[in-house]
């Protein structure tokens, strides 16, 4: 990935640590020239998105006074009215706008102060005079006015600058080398921007694994018995565990999902769950667990591949440090972050860990632990059946299918670069370069809602087709691992070459491109009911229309 | 005292080192050239070096170095880490 560090200062510290931290291989960033921001956005503009010269992603870092000229006055109190300083606010909002076409992403942290400045002092703060005031309203006008703006983000330098304290500012460095921030704050932006990088490449963490004694709670619930445990009361380790439980309950939220893996008895460890008054997290919280005596490394994979997720997805937090190592060692893919011995400093060690940041937050997210909790229903229930096709069967399954609508961008967004097993071409698309795909009048792409007798499983499938001549080419073939194995897949074929006939194709072909992750894909093409010719490439003759399951009723309009 | 500001001096060379790639790192000795014709350091490897130390000389030792000032000086404390050590035991020690 290329990034262009475009600034109004000397940012080479924040190359370097781009370039050379750890993480993120493939990772090059370069500056351009410091002092012609708005030469360097407007060339931009002229550059065409396939060109060898598109940045690919763009970090626009300035300093307030170096590209607002008004308020630059203003820091020398010659007092410019207000809305000529947001007037050039929402003019560079435009020149931004202007110079994100070709590039797949803009990073801009917001604009900041030095935290000695005290400006008007006691008035600092007043509307129409204090200059910090002014400069929120100038961070909240650009965002304001980039709101609509996908794939650009406005990034919270406040927190680089506040985290380094009185040394984040070093006149030293302004005067020898034009450089602002300490080399502390190019740090902290290098990791901020490199977990936004992860997050638009899709490889955002979704799942929390956590020990219970020790790490939920305080004690050991085993030894002796739930209603000894330290958790909330009036007493400041109970409270910070029912603060850590609940800062997890507040990721939930965000679609971060949760999981236990414990060495205890899973009737007594349960028990806790049910029956202390101060419990925040309830079993319905957690995506699934596995509370055993069996190797704690052994049992995380089990749990990662239960949920269906990779273990690139998964965090795992333990209080104790040879659990730790044993899982890290054995489980690199895993995410194993340094764990405080001081339980009151859990919440902030979960709070600073920044590798659950999203592009955007949709509906689907705020129900994935309910989503786990009827699959988990589901599989109880299948247990039950003697056969798959009975157990279909009774899951009264509606395939809702629609064409693309903007509202759902976002989740799609998501779908495409967060998808691995089921996903024909693995394309990793942003929501611009989707928009841009969508433009051509040979593509179309449809999306496909689940849902069951269990519950609404949402927007989990995308397929689209690219038309030439007499043939249809399904492009993207993609199913989220959720509502795999319940024939989904043939319904959305189904989808995919009933429209390709309606469109005059005779032809339907698909190609899989084979990836490390997805093999099940491959393996449900080659039982599907198109012919599989060479270079797996599979065919299907619009003569006749594609079977759609029986237990599976499809609601769409063709 | 010279064993606190050169641990002080290898600390800003660590922190420095976290920006370079692996092949590239700054050698923690004191015959390692900082400024002049020999130098491997670029300029905002230098730079940041000077404020490094400065800024950690103060929050340590509650010293100020004016390190700036020795930049364009080719016999100056900046030649080596060696010379930069002596230097801030120098001043550290009010000579």
């Amino acid at each position: 990935m290329n990034i262009r560090i475009i600034s109004d200062f000397n940012a080479e510290t924040l190359a370097h640590y781009l370039n050379n931290s750890t993480g993120m291989s493939t990772l090059t960033a370069e500056c351009a020239p410091f002092g012609q921001v708005s030469r360097q956005l407007l060339a931009l503009t002229q550059v065409p998105k396939d060109s060898v010269n598109n940045p690919g992603v763009v970090v626009l870092w300035t300093r307030p006074q170096g590209i607002i000229t008004a308020f630059n006055e203003a820091l020398n109190y010659a007092r410019p009215t207000r809305d000529d300083v947001l007037k050039q606010v929402i003019q560079f909002a435009e020149t931004i706008r202007q110079a994100k076409q070709p590039t797949s992403a803009v990073f801009i942290p917001a604009w900041t102060f030095p935290p000695h400045y005290r400006g008007y002092g006691l008035l600092n703060m007043q509307t129409g005079i204090g200059l910090r005031n002014l400069l929120h309203e100038m961070n909240l006008t650009l965002s304001r006015e980039l709101a609509s703006q996908k794939d650009i983000f406005l990034l919270d330098a406040e927190r680089w600058v506040a985290s380094q304290g009185d040394n984040a500012y070093d006149p030293r460095l302004w005067y020898m080398g034009k450089i602002p921030f300490s080399s502390g704050v190019f740090k902290t932006a290098a990791d901020e921007i490199k977990a936004g990088l992860e997050s638009l490449d899709g490889k955002t963490r979704k799942l929390i694994i956590l020990d219970l004694d020790n790490t939920l709670w305080g004690g050991v619930v085993g030894d002796a018995g739930w209603n000894t445990l330290r958790l909330g009361g009036h007493d400041p380790i109970g409270e910070a565990y029912a603060d850590f439980q609940s800062a997890l309950k507040a990721l939930t939220n965000q679609g971060v999902l949760l999981g236990i893996v414990s060495k205890n008895t899973e009737q007594i460890a349960l028990e806790a769950f049910e029956k202390h008054p101060e419990m925040v997290l309830q079993l319905t919280d957690f995506a699934g667990w596995r509370i055993n005596w069996n190797d704690k490394a052994s049992e995380v994979a089990n749990l990662v591949m239960e949920l269906n997720l990779g273990l690139d997805a998964a965090v795992f937090i333990d209080d104790n440090p040879m659990e730790r190592a044993r899982v890290a060692e054995s489980l690199p893919e895993v995410l194993v972050p340094e764990w405080p011995k001081d339980p009151l400093l859990y919440r902030q060690a979960l709070e600073k860990l920044a590798c659950f940041d999203k592009t955007s937050i949709n509906p689907e997210d705020t129900k994935r632990t309910a989503m786990y909790a009827a699959e988990r229903e589901r599989k109880r229930a299948r247990i039950e059946f003697l056969s798959l096709e009975q157990w279909l069967n009774t899951l009264a399954i509606e395939v809702q299918a629609e064409p693309v609508n903007h509202a759902s961008f976002a989740r799609m967004v998501q779908l495409f670069n967060k998808t691995n097993q089921m996903n024909l071409s693995t394309r990793r698309l942003t929501e611009s370069e989707l928009q841009d795909w969508l433009t051509d009048p040979n593509h179309c792409m449809w999306t496909f809602r689940v849902t069951d007798k269990f519950g609404d499983s949402g927007l989990t499938g995308i397929g689209s087709l690219f038309f030439e001549d007499n043939k249809a080419h399904i492009i993207d073939f993609i199913l989220s691992c959720r509502v795999m194995g319940r024939d989904i897949e043939e319904a959305m074929l189904h989808v995919l070459t009933q429209h390709a006939a309606d469109k005059g194709a005779k032809i339907v072909e698909a190609v899989y491109l084979k990836t490390a992750k997805n093999k099940p894909c491959l393996e449900f093409w080659q039982e599907s009911e198109f012919n599989c010719k060479k270079n797996q490439t599979f065919e299907w003759h619009l003569g006749n229309a594609y079977p759609l399951p029986r237990h599976i009723k499809l609601k769409w309009d063709s | 005292m010279r064993e606190k500001t050169a641990e002080i001096i290898w600390e800003a060379v660590a922190e420095l080192n976290e920006m370079r790639p692996p092949d590239d790192q700054i050698t923690k000795s004191e015959d390692t050239v900082i400024t002049g014709r020999n130098s491997l350091l670029d300029s905002l490897a230098i730079v940041n070096l000077v404020a490094i130390v400065e800024q950690k000389m103060t929050s340590t030792l509650d010293v100020s170095l004016e390190l700036a000032d020795q930049l364009g000086d080719d016999n100056g404390a900046l030649q080596t880490f060696g010379t930069l050590i002596d230097y801030a035991t120098q001043r550290v020690c009010g000579e």
